[in-house]
């Protein structure tokens, strides 16, 4: 039962996100490693190698979430990396990435989710992503 | 044409009027009184003629009348002596070949007494008995025709109803005197036209001296205000009119040249105004652009510093009511943090309220004395708690005698609440903060100092910045709305205090605030 064991990186700075994704996604199996920033996260990264990242996009009030997934695909272990950007960008300034879909270098994410995310569809985006990575 | 041109015109017309009107009077005068005389000597040798003819005719001596005629004729140098008796015949005349001819009686010469219904000519001694004649060569002369009376003395030979016996007629010849008359004209006439051109000449000289000149100078001068050289003057020496127009154009201009300064003074003291009234303006426009960019800054900062842990309260919700957490301890945990997110929001809703008041520049602000000290006091006890909770010593060091400040009471009171909070909210377990109130400079002082994290050089220029919180505070402090300082800062400007912060990270930070003491 590989997917129920898949790993899963969630970089965040606030904890009680990071509390709420756990309890969802724990209760799939997922096991979930932290990181409240994207310093400590290049090292639990490197360390637990992940199968998925969640990264909230605004981290520490400026979107350190946008800089390290740029971070992240320029390291050759994790270029392929699943990962689900969550952000509450769009909704409050109703500006959209331009191109992010066609353009993967400006914002090399595979998904998007606004928050909040309700549980289900966190947990249905999250195995669309890992069944679409080991297919790949 | 020019002003001046046109009074020598007229006066040198009305000169060579004058002069020449007089000059030909004169000349008329002078040549009339001439002919006067010719005609009195004329006249005068017509008598003594007629008497000499009279005396030898009383004589009965005819032959002795022809002789004398000749005689006086040809001494005198006239040109002609004629006796003509009653029927018009020449009896006796100063040339022989003339005798016995006849004259017509219509002629002018005899009209005297031959003219039909002629009144007797008169004496030969006036002078309407002389009249200047052109003889038929067109040479001048004088002729005079006086009758001869039949006097009782003749009745010897006459009879006595006739009282004419005839006439005498002495022609002169005046060539010489209207040669003479002729030429003293032309003297005359070239003595005029020289006196003409002088007058003229002085006149126009008199004229450009006195009008052309002066005028063309005004004029000239008048050109050079209207092309804007309001410097310029004229030369006024002198008494007339025109010196007098040339010094009220001097004066006209002086004071148009003071104007004219002032004017310019005045311009450029209302376009320097202008530029610093538009620079204010720039100015002006210019930091209510930035106070409107702070202002969107704000608030898409608000909603997302509000929206951040709304998103997170709605997650563990959600995870709870969906039935995802494993066990209660776990569900406990995740509606605790829903909570204490809650506690969080509602935090930043109070700070965000008072940040709102206290940014309304229309709000009203109280001014009553507050005593400081007391009121340090009761902060410090409310605070003590918390204090201990954190391991925190609160000290508060309330120098005697500090005067009370002119301030809003509730200002003062969320003042010292927020630096008191921060200083035991950021400090160390078994750290120190301090709140001292004393006098300096005549101001009251309040000092809050703590021994906890500090604050970064790097981080000072926005310490005051709604929801900034330094990297040290956010791992230090996880609850904390970055709005704590911004009210504090807000709070000084409103009451007219002064603030300023010394920290050094790791170490501490130390506020100090100003106010004025209260005047009594």
């Amino acid at each position: 039962m590989s997917e129920s064991k898949a790993k899963i990186l969630i970089v965040d700075d606030d904890d009680d996100q990071v509390a709420a994704l756990r309890v969802v996604l724990e209760s799939r199996q997922y096991r979930v490693v932290s990181a409240s920033g994207t310093k400590t996260g290049t090292e639990v990264l490197e360390r637990e190698a992940p199968d998925l990242i969640i990264l909230d996009m605004m981290m520490e009030g400026k979107g350190a979430g946008f800089l390290f997934s740029r971070q992240v695909r320029k390291m050759e272990r994790f270029k392929g990396i699943p990962i689900l950007m969550l952000t509450g960008m769009r909704s409050q300034t109703g500006f959209s990435f331009p191109g992010k879909d066609k353009d993967p270098q400006f914002l090399p994410v595979d998904e998007f989710a606004e928050k909040p995310l309700n549980p289900q569809d966190l947990l249905r985006r999250v195995e669309g992503l890992l069944a679409k990575a080991r297919a790949a | 044409m020019r002003l001046g041109d046109k009074l020598i015109l007229v006066s040198s017309a009305i000169v060579i009027a004058v002069l020449g009107c007089g000059g030909f009077l004169a000349m008329r005068a002078y040549e009339d009184f001439q002919v006067r005389l010719a005609k009195g000597q004329a006249l005068q040798h017509a008598d003594v003629i007629a008497k000499s003819v009279r005396y030898h005719m009383l004589k009965n001596r005819r032959d002795d009348v022809q002789w004398i005629i000749e005689t006086v004729g040809r001494r005198e140098g006239l040109f002609d002596i004629r006796v003509f008796n009653d029927k018009g015949a020449v009896a006796y005349a100063s040339r022989r070949q003339d005798i016995g001819g006849r004259e017509d009686i219509a002629s002018e010469r005899c009209a005297y007494c031959h003219a039909p219904g002629a009144r007797l000519a008169p004496e030969t001694t006036t002078l309407d008995a002389a009249r200047l004649v052109t003889s038929g060569a067109g040479s001048r002369q004088i002729a005079v025709m006086a009758p001869i009376r039949n006097e009782p003395a003749c009745h010897g030979c006459h009879p006595a109803r006739r009282k004419v016996l005839g006439s005498l007629e002495v022609i002169q010849t005046v060539d010489e005197l209207a040669r003479q008359i002729a030429a003293n004209r032309r003297r005359s006439l070239v003595l005029l036209v020289v006196l003409v051109v002088l007058v003229a000449a002085a006149q126009g000289l008199l004229t450009l001296h006195e009008v052309t000149l002066p005028v063309g100078r005004l004029h000239a001068g008048f050109d050079r205000v209207a092309a804007g050289d309001l410097a310029s003057r004229v030369d006024a020496a002198g008494s007339g009119e025109l010196a007098a127009l040339s010094r009220a154009f001097n004066c006209l201009t002086g004071q148009l040249q003071e104007a004219k300064a002032r004017l310019d003074h005045w311009t450029d003291e209302l376009s320097a105004q202008v530029a610093r009234a538009t620079g204010e303006l720039r100015e002006s426009n210019r930091r209510l652009e930035a106070a409107s960019r702070l202002k969107s800054d704000f608030v898409r900062d608000v909603s997302h510093e509000l929206r951040a842990p709304l998103g997170s309260i709605a997650s563990c919700l959600h995870a709870v009511l969906g039935g995802y957490a494993a066990d209660e301890r776990t569900r406990q945990e995740l509606l605790e943090r829903a909570c204490r997110k809650t506690e969080a929001l509602t935090q930043m809703v109070r700070d965000l309220l008072d940040l709102a008041r206290l940014g309304e520049s229309g709000q009203p602000c109280s001014r009553e004395s507050v005593d400081l000290a007391a009121l340090l006091g009761r902060a410090g006890e409310l605070f003590q708690a918390k204090a201990a909770e954190r391991g925190v010593r609160l000290e508060l060091e309330l120098a005697p005698g500090v005067p009370p400040v002119d301030a809003d009471p509730r200002d003062l009171e969320m003042l010292v609440t927020n630096l008191l909070d921060n200083a035991i909210k950021y400090n160390r377990r078994g750290g120190r903060a301090t709140a001292a109130l004393g006098v300096r400079d005549g101001a009251v002082r309040l000092t809050v100092a703590d021994t906890g994290i500090g604050i970064a050089r790097e981080d000072m220029p926005r310490l005051f910045n709604e929801f900034f919180r330094s990297e040290a505070a956010r791992k230090h402090e996880k609850e904390g709305t970055g709005l704590g300082l911004s009210i504090v800062k807000k709070l000084v400007d409103r009451q007219g205090g002064s603030l300023s912060v010394h920290s050094e990270a790791g170490v501490g930070t130390r506020f100090e605030i100003s106010f004025a003491a209260r005047v009594a």
